[in-house]
């Protein structure tokens, strides 16, 4: 029996979620000792009655603020808070704090969001105790140098963990086992499980499913016709069962974007050649806008008819997400390269070296800002009417691949 | 060919000149330099095609002719040689003997034939200026030049002569830099772009003080000349957009700031920058400047204590480009013309009103 219970025990994992309480108004009162123990409330723009609440303390929510309120109505109820404009350079820097001193326990750190963060302590038993025994040690350190409380939940998953983590607010501690489901989750209001949205929460609804039990009773035949394979994710959610692993990569930056295209034939010129790079370089100028992006690095991939590939970079100046500068980059390389006997059977380009784009270098002599507006309108253009509403007189005159998008 | 000259002498005209020669060039010939022996004068030669220096000195008598050698291997025995006198001879057509107290080495040269001859300049439409003059104009703009080729016109510096005034101007279009002199003889007008090369290499050759540099245009070249050593450029051709129209004429907000105080606290601000984007932040207000950063390392927040004159003003700049602005600037005070965030703020000298750095702000979202 021992035996059987140690074997199942060494394949279960053990994974925290910490849930940062109240976290923006947290990070003020861990500043600021007048603060603490008095309702303090961080909302949009105090100075105008418009405003909303981002986030309020324990201290406030006491007296019925929530997140999300408008700021005039959390006034009439609790005029004496204090009222504080949201400082999110600060937010940042405490959660990358409090990511740090999560990476002492196990390498194995996810960040959900800014105050929340999935660890994987399987494993770490020898190193620093069960999961028990690390969720109190991580409270404890988070609330003695960052200064701030959370909430953890301790379970075999991470849908379970962070159903536990929710379960007691704030600074709790709760355990959660698969037996525990039935008992402590089943009674629940549907929208409480982990996944459910105001729109699936309206359908369950319509299907006479109010609880979290009611999900795990109904027939998984029935959930997959009705929300396909959304519905078998419910329908193990509701029974507890979470495969997805902890992933620290997940919140991580992209790193490129990339197209490519096999030619309808042989091409040879640079002549050729450029309507195709025009439509590669617009696309993948487009995705990386999409996301918000700019990228340094513009990588030209070219297969001969022998099915040789050559690639080569060209490292810009400055990040871009302008189709022109990747077009030029992929133009200069391509002249650079490869000689004119030589055919072209696919090519691709890479926009790699991402990151964020939040910023933009003023330039003398430059298009380039009136460039960008212009594409951002493109893109808003493509995104309403479709791919086809705008495109490039040069992508549209060349026949063949570029007439079929 | 034949000649005898002091070590240090040899070494100090062959170092000039080595620097253009490259191992790497496309003509085997370039990595050599031209020896040329006439009537008691040497001159030493190298180009890259783009740039040629040639450089003279007083040799002991001997024979006339020429010889090509290896740039590197010529230079680095001449180092390495004991001072004293070294005696070059010829012992076949490319085959020189170099003899050095009482040692001998055989050098491998290349025919002179086939060394480029350096283009000849007409010299009617000379300007001239003290090399310290010089010196300054090319210290104080060429750092603004473009390092990387895309709009090769910017990876130049503008050299203007008009109205008895020459100017440098480089820009790469993030930030340009200006500096103005007094001509004492006023030269027919001259707009031509000097790659940023041949410019730094002509600062080199400039001393700190009052003797003179001369230099002249003839179709897409420049030369200069100063006393022993002639170096000729290849223009960059194209035209450089008329600078004047992007320098504005009126401000908002004028800041008056100690120019080590304010270096300084960038330099520490600056490593708090995200490197994405070098980006600093710089506020203006009656208390003085707020410089602010933040960036994956941290944030950090300074400040520096100035006069400001006119409304409140928050304005970002890529840290590099405010850095290398206020280093060119020697006086001890900088005057800081900005209007509002978006447009370009100009930075001065308050005690050399020939200076001018523009620097275009950073756009954030």
């Amino acid at each position: 029996m021992r035996g059987e219970k140690e074997k199942s025990s060494r394949w279960e994992r053990c994974i925290l979620l910490a849930d940062m309480n109240s976290f923006f108004a947290s990070v003020h009162q861990a500043l600021d000792p007048r603060l603490r123990g008095k309702p303090v409330v961080v909302a949009g723009d105090p100075a105008k009655r418009h405003g909303i609440v981002l986030a309020a303390s324990y201290e406030a929510k006491k007296y019925g603020i929530k997140t999300g309120m408008v700021l005039g109505e959390a006034r009439r109820l609790l005029p004496d808070a204090v009222y504080l404009p949201p400082s999110y350079d600060l937010y940042v820097d405490f959660s990358l704090r409090i990511l740090k001193i999560m990476k002492d326990f196990t390498p194995l750190v996810e960040p959900f969001s800014i105050d929340e963060a999935f660890l994987d302590v399987t494993g770490c038993e020898h190193l620093w105790g069960d999961g028990v025994t690390i969720a109190r040690r991580l409270k404890e350190r988070i609330r003695e140098e960052v200064g701030v409380l959370c909430s953890v939940g301790v379970a075999p998953n991470k849908l379970l963990a962070k159903m536990a983590a929710e379960l007691e607010k704030p600074d709790g501690l709760t355990v959660l086992t698969r037996e525990d489901v039935p008992l402590r989750l089943w009674p629940l209001p549907v929208r409480e499980l982990f996944g459910v949205g105001p729109r699936i929460e309206a359908k369950l609804l319509a299907m006479n499913i109010r609880t979290i039990g009611d999900l795990a009773r109904c027939p998984v035949k029935l959930l997959e016709k009705k929300f396909g394979v959304v519905g078998r994710v419910l329908y193990l959610s509701a029974h507890g069962i979470d495969p997805s692993p902890v992933d620290p990569s997940s919140l991580e930056e992209m790193k490129s974007v990339g197209n490519r295209i096999t030619l309808p034939q042989d091409y040879h010129t640079l002549e050729e050649m450029k309507g195709v790079l025009l439509l590669l370089a617009e696309e993948v100028a487009r995705r990386a806008r999409r996301k918000g992006y700019g990228g340094r690095t513009v990588t030209l991939t070219l297969r001969s008819p022998d099915f040789v590939t050559h690639s080569w970079s060209h490292t810009l100046p400055h990040l871009t997400d302008l189709a022109e500068d990747i077009y030029a980059a992929a133009v200069a390389i391509f002249q650079d390269h490869w000689p004119s006997w030589r055919g072209v059977r696919m090519v691709g380009i890479t926009l790699g070296n991402l990151q964020p784009l939040t910023c933009w270098q003023r330039e003398l002599w430059s298009n380039r800002e009136r460039l960008r507006q212009l594409a951002r309108t493109c893109d808003r253009l493509r995104e309403k009417y479709g791919p086809a509403a705008v495109r490039r007189a040069r992508v549209m005159s060349e026949g063949g691949i570029l007439s079929d998008e | 060919m034949e000649f005898t000259c002091e070590k240090s002498n040899l070494l100090s005209a062959l170092t000039a000149v080595a620097r253009i020669c490259s191992s790497k060039a496309t003509l085997p010939v370039l990595a050599g330099i031209h020896l040329s022996v006439r009537g008691g004068q040497l001159t030493l030669t190298a180009t890259d095609l783009e740039i040629g220096v040639e450089s003279y000195l007083p040799v002991k008598e001997g024979k006339d002719g020429e010889v090509v050698l290896p740039g590197k291997s010529l230079t680095d025995l001449i180092r390495k040689l004991p001072e004293g006198e070294v005696t070059f001879t010829e012992e076949d057509k490319t085959v020189i003997k170099v003899t050095s107290n009482g040692s001998e080495y055989i050098l491998h040269g290349m025919p002179p034939e086939e060394f480029p001859p350096l283009p000849k300049i007409d010299e009617q439409n000379k300007y001239n200026l003290p090399q310290k003059d010089m010196k300054l104009l090319i210290k104080q703009s060429i750092f603004a030049a473009a390092n990387d080729d895309s709009r090769p016109i910017f990876t130049g510096c503008l050299v203007e002569v008009e109205d008895g005034s020459i100017r440098l101007v480089a820009s790469d279009t993030h930030r340009l830099a200006l500096r103005e002199a007094r001509l004492e003889a006023e030269g027919s007008p001259l707009r031509v772009v000097v790659p940023a090369k041949a410019v730094n290499e002509v600062a080199r050759l400039c001393s700190n003080e009052d003797d003179r540099i001369e230099f002249a245009c003839e179709a897409n070249q420049i030369m200069f000349k100063v006393d022993g050593f002639t170096f000729i450029s290849r223009l960059i051709d194209g035209n450089f957009p008329d600078y004047r129209r992007v320098i504005p004429d009126s401000y908002q907000t004028k800041v008056i700031i100690d120019r080590k105080t304010m270096l300084e606290a960038i330099e520490r601000i600056s490593l708090f920058a995200p490197s994405s984007n070098n980006a600093v932040r710089l506020n203006f207000n009656g208390e003085g400047l707020t410089a602010t950063a933040a960036g994956e390392g941290g944030r950090a927040k300074e400040l520096v204590a100035c006069e400001v004159e006119g409304p409140e003003t928050s304005i970002t700049f890529n840290y590099r480009y405010l850095i290398e602005g206020l280093r060119a600037i020697e006086g001890e005070k900088v005057e800081i013309q900005m209007s509002g965030s978006l447009n370009p703020a100009v930075f001065r000298d308050t005690e050399d009103p020939a200076f001018l750095y523009l620097l275009l702000p950073i756009r954030t979202a």
